[in-house]
């Protein structure tokens, strides 16, 4: 036994002056009697002046002090020690769940679980692990206590409870009902949170049930109590796709797609693969795959292909990286090219593929009408639309200030890093005539003049992408130059909005940012169709993204109008596509010996000794009244 | 208060007061009377039971039979019965009280004389007659002693000689006299009860004391006050001081009894846990004052 307030026990001074109190006489009670003259001989033990006596051997006095000792010793807070799992001293178990995509393997007999009338043969590695916790809380003492912790790409403490029955039922339940993840596993965050959960009254023990497929974090800081590995996983048997692309030549415009296909196993594999586009079968390739090697295959698959899908035809241990998707990455969308007098643009942007043009007359710009792209040539509207903007020879009263005349100019100094001159040389370029800008604060130079007015000028504005081609191309021989077309292409490029086409990890959430006419959300995803809630005007996050295959947002305003985002979840990770088990990946894992990590004490007697005590002084008052 | 219930005082009509004494009454009544110099009427004799008169022993019937007996003589005459009740503070004291025992008893003996036409004269004291019922006699003056006993002030320190003192300058002389008292007083209980000796009375002391006053349950520390002058006294009760107390309160009882046995004066110390039959109907008829 232990105290865990051992000061405390300095109120057992408080028995000696209980004793002395009761060596004081206390005031005497009057008595009426009919006469004093035969009293008149007890009057010898009549009190003196310092009114002590002998300690008085008296069923008060014992109580007193009895009450005294139990609330002295109950502050004390004395600890009793019980048995659990083998040690004397209540232990706080944190159970690590690795929900990586690897888990999904199945390869593994459950380990550890409690004979049930399932079929424990093969199972996945994530079942295999939710067994092993289910028996490490069934073995729990009511004294101990457990905090289940699933492991993805985020960490999450799940539950936590006592092994009392009725607590160690929720953990279990709460156990039953985790899903295992298609990404990664950040142990770091998670052993810090194993770490925050260290309690002065309970041995911390840490079960990581993992197939060891992560990072281990070097600088990991030491855990204050056991931290012990539990392997999970046998095969190393796993092919995977590893990376799919599709594109387009940017100036022929045809789509090119490239896929990579890699092996973790140590034998040679020969695979079989299946290509679809936009869902239509395309083509089947056998790919012979080197031990621990990859492959890498270039296809084309039609000018139309929005959506190409790569599969293997094999059964390995983990089907998860077994198929993979890509969204075209360069679809540009709708652009509205609203020009006051015609405009050099307008060919070039015909003929770009991924673009939607529609050209609109300034009478008739409606800035309601939702593009990817406005762009305005000769034209700024009073208020800019809330697409991305490409301004050419802007007038004045636009987001750029216009200062001095018009004068020739010529491209004398450009960027060389700037996305949009890929491929574009404007040095020494004669632009015409124009008149200088300003250069805003939001924007940076993409090209100037030799008067070091800006002539290209990039940047974001109240959160949108705007360009600024501070002349007019028609002054100039540069829309008959092959490099112009390019141009309006990566200008365009870099005005699209970069989520359309993005690919996200498995549990990302996606953000959306939706106008405030909207009035329907709807996403097609893996798993089906689903209403999306949302608040008009506001950003959507969009996190049920944990299925892996193409998502399609969906968004509709009052108008019958129609916006799309799109994006694929895939598993390109090859850590988790390595699905050997690595046991060791604990093995430099610092962490304090448990005899270093506090005093763990056990069941606390104090409330037993608050209820004596209280029982003690129900007893004591029955005591008084009888004496009265 | 009802002193006296129905059936209690259908047996005392039974019962007739008896004097051993001169009846003194003077009147005619219904006692055998003895008086020197008149003849007298031989009554009867009863067994002798320690405290009777020597000089009424039969010594003839004791050579015939190695016996003790005592002769009785009648005269005709009424005798005075003198009530004596202690009203002290001292009285009012315990459960049942010592008055209210005392009250009953000087009612039953009261009832008993005016039932059979004797006289009979009350007095409450305590450090002087505080109440005083002149001689009535007669059935009819039986509710007027009751209310007497009732309605008589409690109060006082008892000083016995300056009450009997002061009684028998009024009262007559002779009959008997019954005292009922605690005999708590202040000045003694001897030079009293002899003044009503030298009086020519009959005296009788019926020595009233509570339970609690033999045996007293206290324990600790305690302060005592004095019910009649209301002096405190600060003790610790330890079982030695108790057996001192004990003590003391046996060996004066003792010396009541001896006093009384020494001046022919009949002393009965009554508990008042007794039951009053038994005092009043059994133990005072041993005492051959009622028959």
């Amino acid at each position: 036994m232990t105290f865990l307030n051992p000061a405390a026990l300095l109120f057992l001074l408080a028995i000696p002056l209980i004793v002395i109190l009761h060596m004081l006489r206390p005031r005497r009670r009057r008595t009426v009697v009919p006469s004093l003259q035969f009293w008149l001989g007890a009057e010898r033990v009549r009190s003196q002046r310092v009114r002590v006596r002998p300690p008085p051997l008296s069923l008060s006095l014992l109580l007193h002090l009895l009450i005294a000792a139990a609330a002295a010793l109950a502050l004390a807070r004395p600890s009793i020690y019980e048995f659990g799992l083998g040690t004397t001293a209540p232990r706080h178990f944190v159970l690590l769940l690795d929900a990586s995509a690897s888990m999904q393997a199945a390869d593994t007999q459950a380990p550890g679980a409690e004979a049930t009338s399932q079929d424990t043969t093969v199972t996945t590695r994530f079942e295999a692990a939710r067994r092993r916790a289910e028996a490490l809380l069934n073995a729990m003492s009511p004294a101990d206590r457990a905090t289940i912790v699933r492991v993805g790409d985020d960490v999450r403490l799940v539950a936590s409870g006592s092994g009392t029955p009725w607590e160690r039922g929720e953990l279990l339940q709460a156990l039953a009902g985790l899903e295992v993840g298609s990404a990664g596993a950040d142990f770091r965050a998670a052993l810090e949170l194993a770490r925050s959960l260290a309690e002065p009254t309970r041995a911390l023990e840490v079960h990581v049930l993992s197939d060891g497929g992560f990072a281990f974090p070097s600088d990991a800081s030491p855990l204050p109590g056991r931290v012990i590995f539990e392997p999970i996983g046998a095969s190393d048997d796993n092919q995977a796709i590893t990376q799919l692309r599709l594109g387009r030549d940017p100036l022929g415009g045809r789509p090119e797609g490239f896929a990579r296909v890699s092996n973790f196993s140590d034998q040679p594999v020969s695979v079989p693969l299946r290509l679809f586009a936009d869902d239509v079968p395309l083509e089947q390739r056998q790919v012979d795959l080197p031990p621990r090697g990859s492959v890498e295959l270039a296809f084309e698959p039609p000018s139309t292909t929005e959506l190409i899908e790569l599969r293997l035809g094999i059964e390995d241990a983990l089907a998860a990286d077994n198929v993979a998707w890509a969204l075209q990455s360069d679809r540009i969308g709708t652009v509205h090219l609203v020009a006051a007098n015609g405009s050099a643009l307008e060919r070039p942007l015909s003929l770009l593929p991924g673009v939607t043009l529609e050209t609109i007359a300034t009478r008739d710009y409606d800035p309601a009408r939702r593009a990817d792209v406005t762009v305005f040539d000769g034209f700024v509207p009073p208020r800019l639309p809330p697409s991305a903007v490409l301004l050419v020879n802007p007038p004045a009263g636009g987001p750029v200030e216009l200062q001095g005349d018009p004068r020739p100019v010529r491209v004398a100094r450009v960027d060389p890093r700037s996305p949009l001159l890929a491929g574009v040389d404007l040095e020494d370029e004669l632009l015409g005539t124009a008149t200088p800008v300003v250069r805003p604060l939001w924007a940076r130079v993409t090209a100037e003049a030799d008067d070091g007015a800006p002539l290209i000028l990039e940047g974001q504005r109240d959160g949108r992408r705007i360009v600024v081609w501070a002349f007019d191309p028609r002054q100039s021989r540069l829309p008959t130059k092959l490099t112009f077309p390019l141009l309006v292409y990566n200008t365009l490029v870099a005005l699209a909005d970069p989520a359309r086409s993005e690919r996200v990890v498995a549990g990302s959430p996606v953000t959306l940012a939706l106008p405030a006419e909207a009035t329907e959300l709807i996403a097609h995803t893996p798993r089906g169709t689903e209403q999306v809630p949302f608040q008009p005007g506001a950003a959507v996050v969009y996190d049920r993204t944990t299925t892996l295959g193409p998502y399609l947002l969906e968004v509709r305003d009052a108008r019958g109008q129609v916006s799309q985002h799109r994006f694929v979840v895939d598993l390109f990770d090859e850590n988790e596509s390595d699905i050997a088990p690595r046991p060791q990946a604990l093995a430099d894992l610092v962490t304090v010996p448990p005899a270093a990590a506090g005093h763990p004490v056990g069941v606390e007697a104090a409330p037993f000794l608050v209820i004596g005590a209280l029982v003690l002084l129900f007893l004591e008052w029955l005591h008084f009244l009888w004496r009265r | 208060m009802r002193l006296l219930d129905e059936e209690f005082l259908r047996k005392l009509d039974r019962l007739v007061l008896a004097c051993t004494r001169a009846a003194g009454g003077g009147l005619i009544g219904e006692h055998a009377s003895r008086r020197r110099g008149t003849s007298l009427e031989f009554a009867d004799y009863r067994s002798y039971v320690p405290g009777d008169d020597f000089r009424r022993i039969d010594w003839s019937i004791y050579a015939r039979l190695e016996a003790l007996f005592l002769r009785l003589t009648e005269a005709k005459e009424d005798i005075h019965l003198h009530l004596l009740v202690d009203y002290s503070r001292s009285m009012h004291w315990g459960q049942p009280s010592k008055l209210d025992v005392a009250r009953r008893i000087a009612a039953a003996l009261g009832y008993v004389a005016l039932a059979h036409a004797d006289r009979v004269s009350a007095a409450a004291f305590a450090s002087e007659v505080a109440f005083h019922l002149p001689t009535v006699r007669g059935r009819s003056q039986i509710m007027a002693l009751l209310r007497f006993l009732e309605a008589a002030p409690v109060g006082g320190r008892t000083h016995l000689e300056r009450a009997m003192h002061q009684y028998g300058e009024r009262a007559a002389r002779g009959g008997v006299a019954v005292v009922i008292s605690d005999l708590l007083c202040v000045d003694g209980y001897e030079a009293g009860l002899r003044y009503l000796l030298g009086r020519g009375h009959e005296v009788l002391l019926v020595h009233v004391l509570a339970d609690e006053e033999i045996e007293p349950r206290y324990d600790g520390d305690l302060l005592l006050e004095d019910a009649e002058s209301g002096e405190t006294l600060e003790v610790s009760l330890t079982p030695a001081a108790l057996g001192l107390y004990r003590a003391r309160v046996a060996e004066w009882r003792d010396g009541v009894r001896s006093y009384c046995q020494q001046r022919g004066i009949d002393c009965w110390q009554i508990l008042t846990s007794w039951p009053l039959e038994d005092v009043v109907l059994k133990r005072l008829q041993q005492r051959a004052m009622l028959r």
